[in-house]
């Protein structure tokens, strides 16, 4: 799920950074009203220190990746989950930028940005209750300190769900 | 007798430690799946109040958004603003079309010859500079055209638009474009865009020492100021600022993509003007710009100037 919606941020940032610099690809969108792609991303808050920030949702959603790989999520190590929640946590801090531009500043919606903070919103969702759903194995897993194994192989079943409800 | 209840005694104690031991280890995981649940709800409730926050953050930006007006971002006097969709839209209209002006009649200060060295800028392309200011209704008036030409070139991000002075007794309030924070990109000629002062005539951006030079000289640091490529110069105001009295920068907008319209004609004649003399300068590209029928008549009426 993760992987899946982090794929589609990338395909979404690849495309405005593609409009963003080759001048003769133009963005599907309207361009009437207070939907207007092209007066979003052509504005002065469409770059961040001199940087397309479509080009730094892409590379945020690639450096996304990473964190969800199947090894990431069955890893118990804290670092890596809390390093995760605080990579969607910054990415989340710069839809709220974003949104602030084209709300307050800029005055008209980007009907791509919006879709890519809409994915953004939903991975810091899933991997948010994910996490919090993958209760730490010291709790969860009977068989880990239990001193007599030999007679109590049929509290297994209490150790077999070490880490459930991860969506990835 | 005795002995047999004994040996059963016996046999029944390892039963009874399993026994014992199997229902402490089930104890144990009823009071681990126990504390796991907790752990759960208390993470989940935390996970949902980190997602309302974030809701209510976003929410909160949104309705911020709808019910307060546009910011304005910079200058003085009157309020310098991005370009709205109805300003860049109309100016690209306006760059679609020519006129097929066979006189220079429209345009009141046409450009005038230079003979100096050529003006280049990135990749030796061909450079277009341009002082001004945004109190300027000469400057004022001179923006529309000189921007449809070069859109005709390239593109804009971030223009603004305005209106100069209100207390000029020449065109107040004359809306206009402003080329501060702006940028242009073309594959045919370079711009450089100096807003040397804002809507009260206070210091907004400085040339550089080799463009101050040429304002300098060539222009007599008047405003406005455009040296084509080194090759033609624009002193003073191409046009009266009279034509767009009591209009707004989106009123011209609608306005130049219709040569019909008193400043549709002028802000197009001052275009094609432009257009024909950045032509001259980059060898006649695009083609379909340059041979357009409109920047065929204005080189015609340009080659008769001196």
């Amino acid at each position: 799920m993760c992987l899946l919606l982090t794929a589609i941020g990338i395909g979404l940032a690849t495309y405005l950074t593609i409009a963003h610099y080759d001048t003769h690809v133009a963005l599907v969108c309207s361009s009437k009203g207070a939907i207007n792609c092209e007066e979003v991303t052509t504005s002065a808050q469409s770059k961040l220190f001199g940087i397309p920030v479509a080009l730094l949702g892409l590379l945020y959603f690639i450096g996304m990746v990473p964190w969800h790989l199947p090894a990431a999520w069955w890893s118990a190590d804290p670092r890596i989950k809390y390093g995760r929640l605080i990579y969607g946590a910054s990415g989340i801090g710069f839809v709220c930028y974003l949104i602030y531009a084209e709300a307050v500043i800029i005055k008209k919606i980007c009907l791509w940005c919006t879709a890519v903070h809409i994915v953004t919103l939903i991975l810091f969702l899933v991997m948010v209750f994910a996490t919090a759903l993958a209760v730490p194995s010291s709790i969860d897993d009977a068989d880990d300190d239990d001193p007599d194994d030999d007679a109590d192989d049929e509290d297994a079943d209490v150790a077999d769900d070490s880490e459930p409800g991860i969506s990835r | 007798m005795a002995d047999g209840r004994d040996s059963s005694r016996q046999g029944e104690r390892p039963s009874n430690k399993l026994a014992a031991k199997r229902a402490a280890s089930e104890r144990i995981a009823t009071a681990r799946a126990a504390e796991a649940k907790a752990v759960r709800r208390r993470n989940v409730l935390g996970a949902g109040a980190a997602v309302l926050v974030v809701l209510l953050l976003i929410g909160g930006i949104v309705f911020y958004g709808l019910t307060h007006k546009k910011k304005v971002v910079a200058g003085a006097g009157n309020p310098v603003v991005p370009a709205s969709s109805t300003v860049t839209d109309g100016l690209k209209k306006a760059a679609a079309i020519t006129t097929g002006v066979s006189t220079l009649s429209g345009v009141s200060g046409p450009p005038s010859r230079l003979t100096g060295d050529a003006l280049t800028g990135a990749g030796g392309k061909p450079q277009v500079l341009y002082v001004g200011a945004e109190y300027c209704p000469y400057c004022a008036i001179t923006r529309w055209p000189l921007t449809v030409a070069l859109t005709r070139f390239g593109s804009f991000s971030d223009l603004k638009t305005t209106k100069s002075s209100a207390t000029d007794s020449v065109g107040p309030n004359t809306p206009t474009l402003s080329y501060h924070g702006s940028s242009y990109k073309s594959d045919y000629v370079d711009f450089v865009g100096v807003e040397a002062q804002d809507g009260l005539q206070q210091p907004l951006e400085t040339p550089t020492a080799a463009q101050n030079t040429l304002w300098q000289t060539l222009g007599g640091a008047g405003f406005p100021f455009i040296d084509f490529g080194g090759k033609w110069l624009q002193k003073g105001t191409i046009s009266l600022p009279d034509v767009l009295s009591g209009m707004t920068p989106e009123d011209v907008a609608t306005q130049i993509g219709n040569a019909t319209t008193p400043a549709g004609s002028t802000v197009q004649q001052g275009a094609d003007v432009y257009t024909a003399v950045i032509c001259g300068l980059d060898g006649g590209k695009p083609a379909n710009v340059c041979t357009s029928a409109g920047v065929i008549a204005a080189t015609a009426a340009l080659s008769a100037i001196k």
